[in-house]
């Protein structure tokens, strides 16, 4: 499955956003240097350098752009700034005042390709056909945060306007419990799920934490959200190149 | 072939951060100097045609046209912005004095990143920096236990760059200390300019105002200079 977008008016968004500060864990959309135009981006940390993934070129990238760019000017922005792309590949783009505010602006579908600056390759935060839990993620950490309990259940953080509440997965999320559980085997922990529904998490290594994937959501295992959408799962098989 | 600079390239966004060369003008150096809130000067010498002609040759060998931003180290290094993608190249290194001599109609003041004010008193450290604003970028890291700069070793990819990393966390503290006692513990961003003068600004009263950080001393743990790569 190639990559598509989906462009939507921007309607406020009350669902959940589980943002983890930090510029890494989300997209963003800033001036391309050579192109000269809002572009997308992912930020990859490699010892002290930061590179710059820009998104592989194509009219539904051009678009993606634009509907952020849109979209923060919907909420008083400028010309870009972050955004993330839950599972179900809806586009989140918040507000840069800081309000709180968040619209959806839009959906993709498959795969977002990414270039590496470290090595001229390009990125597929789909891939995971290498991984096995626990293995080094070497891809950008980008993605939405859920928590796993120390009662080893996972939940989400979701403001109403009644107060916030943490609700839980509602069907059997085992699965995913007992791979978050290899990983990190006791206590809360955080993860995120990526745009293409992959698990990360981080994995403390000295001082360091380091990015480790953990799986894959199954349909059926996770969370629902608003306007039916489906997971936004790639198989290997449907991959560009496959 | 113009080398490319891979050290500290500061890319400050202020005119008053940089110098630059007007060609239309016969090449004189210039630069904004911001007396007061509402009174800014525009400063201009022609005693430097060989640092006029250094730069020049870099927009020569770039297919640029002459003049532009430059700016010189801490290392008197003479770097030159590339117009398009904002690469930097190592002219050469210049150590001529940089001073900025005009007459107010009564008396004769100079300016340049020197320590003094326009009466030409020393400043004390933590007083009013009346100097350029010309400098290259450093930032006290949150803490103010280290410095650090960025950099571009290639397109997309930036570079953290820090004291502690090159001299050890003790010695960058040593002079980390003297700027946070400027900057305070949230850290931020200050200049070192030609003269090894450091600066920096700071927030009193919704006003962005300068203060003097004191001078880095060649035994000073300091970043080790660059040529390229």
């Amino acid at each position: 499955m190639s990559f598509r977008f989906h462009q939507a008016k921007p309607k406020l968004w009350t669902g959940p956003y589980g943002r983890i500060p930090g510029e890494s864990t989300v997209f963003h959309v800033r001036t391309h240097p050579r192109k000269r135009v809002p572009w997308p981006l992912a930020l990859l940390s490699q010892d002290s350098d930061l590179g710059f993934c820009w998104a592989v070129e194509g009219q539904e990238i051009h678009e993606l752009a634009r509907s952020v760019v849109k979209a923060k000017q919907f909420l008083g922005g400028g010309q870009g700034g972050e955004f993330l792309i839950n599972e179900f590949g809806q586009v989140l783009v918040p507000s840069s005042k800081g309000d709180g505010k968040r619209v959806c602006a839009g959906r993709i579908e498959g795969c977002l390709r990414l270039t590496n600056p470290f090595d001229s390759g390009i990125l597929d935060l789909s891939d995971d056909s290498n991984l096995k839990c626990g293995h080094p993620w070497r891809m950008p950490y980008v993605g939405c945060q859920y928590n796993l309990a120390a009662g080893s259940w996972i939940y989400t953080t979701l403001e109403t306007k009644d107060g916030t509440t943490y609700p839980r997965v509602p069907r059997d999320a085992e699965y995913l419990v007992q791979s978050l559980r290899q990983i990190r085997p006791y206590g809360a922990a955080r993860f995120i799920v990526n745009p293409c529904g992959l698990v990360l998490t981080k994995r403390q290594e000295g001082s360091q934490w380091r990015p480790v994937y953990v799986g894959r959501l199954r349909a059926g295992g996770w969370f629902e959200t608003d306007g039916g959408c489906g997971l936004n799962l790639v198989t290997q098989k449907s991959r560009p190149g496959s | 072939m113009a080398i490319r600079f891979e050290g500290n390239c500061t890319a400050n966004v202020s005119e008053d951060a940089k110098y630059h060369i007007k060609a239309s003008k016969g090449g004189h150096i210039e630069i904004p100097y911001e007396f007061d809130e509402s009174d800014q000067w525009l400063l201009a010498t022609k005693s430097h045609p060989d640092l006029v002609a250094m730069v020049n040759q870099i927009r020569l060998e770039l297919n640029e046209n002459p003049g532009g931003a430059f700016y010189i180290n801490e290392y008197r290094q003479v770097l030159v912005p590339d117009r398009k993608d904002k690469i930097y190249y190592l002219a050469g290194t210049y150590s001529e004095p940089l001073r900025f001599t005009f007459s107010d109609g009564s008396k004769a003041i100079t300016i340049s990143g020197e320590p003094v004010d326009l009466e030409g008193n020393p400043t004390p450290i933590g007083g009013e920096w009346k100097g350029l604003h010309h400098g290259v970028r450093y930032t006290l890291a949150a803490g103010g236990n280290d410095i650090y700069y960025t950099c571009f070793p290639r397109p997309d990819v930036r570079r953290l760059v820090k004291l502690s990393k090159e001299v050890g966390a003790d010695s960058a503290l040593q002079v980390a200390s003297r700027v946070k006692a400027i900057k305070g513990f949230q850290g931020g961003r200050f200049y070192v300019n030609e003269w090894r003068e450091m600066f920096a600004p700071r927030l009193e009263d919704d006003e962005t105002q300068y203060f003097y950080i004191g001078k880095l001393q060649s035994d000073d743990p300091w970043f080790r200079v660059r040529q390229s790569g």
